[in-house]
């Protein structure tokens, strides 16, 4: 080998040297900027969180401090306007959370904070909190456990919770005082399956495949001045498959509506 | 023997309607409409619990919960966080900081709070 060869032999390896500093360096750049743009969008989502939800917390702290007699009796008809316009400001709280829960999984990857849940309890308790708005409904709700022992899971407690409460939602919402919501929770292949069939006004054929897609509603369900955002089954769908399971809706007009999720039981 | 609560929070429509409850349960209400201010007097008047907000004026809410860890005059008052930013992330620093609860103002109720603050003087 001549000197020109060793001299060739090293300008490579200095050259494949560099080439490979430099690489890692403009990966840690791309790295660094790409984090740098998510704190951007995931501190505009805290502000725009707290700008939003002050307001209604202050008319909702003034108008529950009226209903509940801060500054003296009231009238049962003044206490039934200003029930009315407590529960439409909660409405609008929970409009809010859904819009910046959709903005937030847009802007950030979904973290789970799993811990270990007997999904029978899980699905009891969140049925227990919604008794009251299925008994202003008129709609009775039926929870029909195959599983009597615990049915057990890893989950994020909190999301699951989300999703099991958007589908009873809509199914007392959408039920529209005809009859029972039927809640079943059984284990099939591995596999914890939640389901909720309602009677009520189904989803018309053309526009269930848009039902998990952001801000959907059904013409249906618009017309009749239902209130909601547009977003419960949308985001159900993003935490259910996070927690490697499925969701799907079974509809007909008029007929009602199930819908049905799957969890990996551990 | 009456309790008292020391609020931190710039807003003062909040401040007026979270004063008017305490009091009309019972407590006894102090405020204060910035950090430095909450701090000031959380060592001076030693109240049995703190609201405290996090966005606030000059020093924000971490920082006050911080100050008030780390001072020997008010490391044993519990702080409940009253605020309406909601992401885990701020949870959580709340947490670690010492904050012995989390409440976002938007989505309790008056009562809700009451029901805490109890709880944790209570528990003192």
């Amino acid at each position: 080998m001549t000197i020109l060869d060793f001299v060739l032999v090293a300008l490579v390896i200095v050259l494949g040297y560099w080439i490979v500093v430099l690489k890692r360096a403009a990966r840690r750049m791309v790295q660094e900027e790409i984090k740098k743009m998510e704190d951007r969008r995931s501190g505009f989502v805290s502000i725009i969180s707290h700008q939003l939800r002050t307001p209604l917390s202050i008319i909702k702290g003034y108008i529950e401090a009226l209903v509940t007699g801060d500054q003296g009796q009231l009238n049962d008809g003044q206490k039934e306007y200003l029930n009315d316009a407590l529960a439409i400001s909660q409405d609008s709280v929970n409009l809010v959370n859904d819009y910046l829960e959709a903005v937030k999984m847009d802007v950030e990857q979904m973290t789970l904070k799993k811990e270990r849940v007997d999904l029978v309890q899980l699905v009891k308790s969140e049925l227990n909190k919604l008794r009251p708005l299925a008994l202003a409904s008129n709609c009775e709700i039926v929870f029909d456990s195959a599983a009597d022992q615990a049915l057990t899971a890893s989950v994020d407690i909190i999301k699951i919770k989300q999703v099991i409460e958007n589908i009873l939602t809509n199914a007392i919402k959408y039920s529209r005082g005809r009859g029972q919501a039927q809640i079943s929770l059984t284990a099939k292949d591995g596999q914890a399956v939640f389901s909720c069939h309602d009677a009520g006004l189904g989803i018309p054929k053309d526009q269930q495949a848009e039902l998990f897609t952001k801000f959907f509603r059904a013409k249906n369900i618009v017309h009749r001045n239902t209130k909601g955002s547009g977003l419960g089954l949308y985001l159900s769908k993003i935490i259910v498959e996070a927690h490697g399971g499925h969701i799907m809706v079974a509809s007909q007009e008029n007929q009602g509506t199930t819908v049905q999720f799957t969890l990996p039981i551990t | 023997m009456v309790q008292k609560v020391l609020i931190i929070e710039d807003d003062l429509s909040l401040l007026k309607i979270y004063t008017n409850k305490l009091k009309l349960n019972g407590f006894e209400v102090s405020m204060a409409t910035t950090g430095d201010e909450g701090v000031r007097k959380a060592k001076v008047e030693r109240p049995n619990i703190i609201l405290l907000d996090l966005i606030l004026p000059g020093q924000d809410g971490f920082q006050v919960l911080q100050m008030l860890k780390n001072s020997a005059e008010t490391n044993t008052v519990p702080v409940i966080i009253m605020s309406n930013l909601a992401q885990p992330s701020d949870k959580k620093r709340a947490a670690d900081l010492g904050a012995v609860d989390y409440l976002v103002k938007s989505d309790i109720s008056l009562v809700d709070m009451i029901t805490k603050v109890r709880q944790y003087i209570k528990q003192e």
